[in-house]
């Protein structure tokens, strides 16, 4: 499946931008766009979007122990959930899938949230067309992805 | 492939906060320093569907690597 590069402002160049939402049984999070980040080991979102939208109890998730570029020790909580990817208009899901989240209370990138190895790029065979603003997902097990 | 240009909607949008844009992507209904935030002023302004995105800010680039300490 191929997706556009995504321009957030004229200053800004354009970036791999997913549009995602997350579930946790009926619990589910409004759409968000997601940065595509194959340096990330998992992907990474607020601790406000756990709590609030997916009433995840992360009393007893695993601690997933990061840095970012500033090498600043962050913890991230890990939790298993459902990852729909939403076609490039947002009305339908492309994808759909569990995978491990980390949701860290102090996660202010400027990107807004990543997707990264361990859940994403685990999941799909992701290929970057810089040039010709495009990239593309495909995924590795076809009976664990469902398009609905 | 054409890419999707989100500059015109979001000429106005504060910079590093979060944004709640309408579900069809056209308008700026929230924005706050968290997701909540702008979800929550989103929803007063009429949008029970918002699309959220974090604005980066302006000729600030990101390196967006994060591993194992």
């Amino acid at each position: 499946m191929r997706y556009p590069y995504t321009r957030l402002g004229p200053s800004v160049p354009l970036r791999p931008y997913l549009k995602i939402v997350l579930r946790n049984g009926s619990a589910t999070t409004p759409v968000i766009y997601g940065l595509v980040d194959s340096g990330a080991d998992y992907s990474i979102f607020p601790s406000d979007i756990a709590r609030t939208y997916l009433k995840l109890d992360l009393t007893t998730a695993t601690p997933w122990h990061f840095q970012g570029t500033t090498g600043r020790p962050q913890i991230a909580l890990l939790a298993t959930v459902e990852v729909n990817i939403l076609n490039e208009a947002g009305t339908a899901n492309d994808f759909q899938f569990s995978a491990q989240i980390g949701f860290c209370d102090d996660f202010k990138f400027g990107g807004g949230v990543l997707l990264g190895q361990n859940g994403f790029m685990s999941e799909f065979k992701t290929t970057f067309n810089q040039r010709e603003n495009f990239f593309e997902i495909e995924p590795f097990q076809m009976s664990l992805l469902q398009r609905t | 492939m054409k890419p999707l240009d989100l500059s015109l909607v979001l000429k106005d949008a504060p910079a590093g906060e979060w944004i709640a844009l309408s579900f069809d992507q056209t308008r700026i209904m929230g924005h706050g320093e968290t997701v909540d935030d702008a979800v929550n002023a989103a929803k007063l302004a009429g949008e029970d569907r918002p699309v959220l995105l974090k604005m980066p800010l302006p000729n600030v680039g990101i390196a967006a690597q994060t591993s194992h300490p």
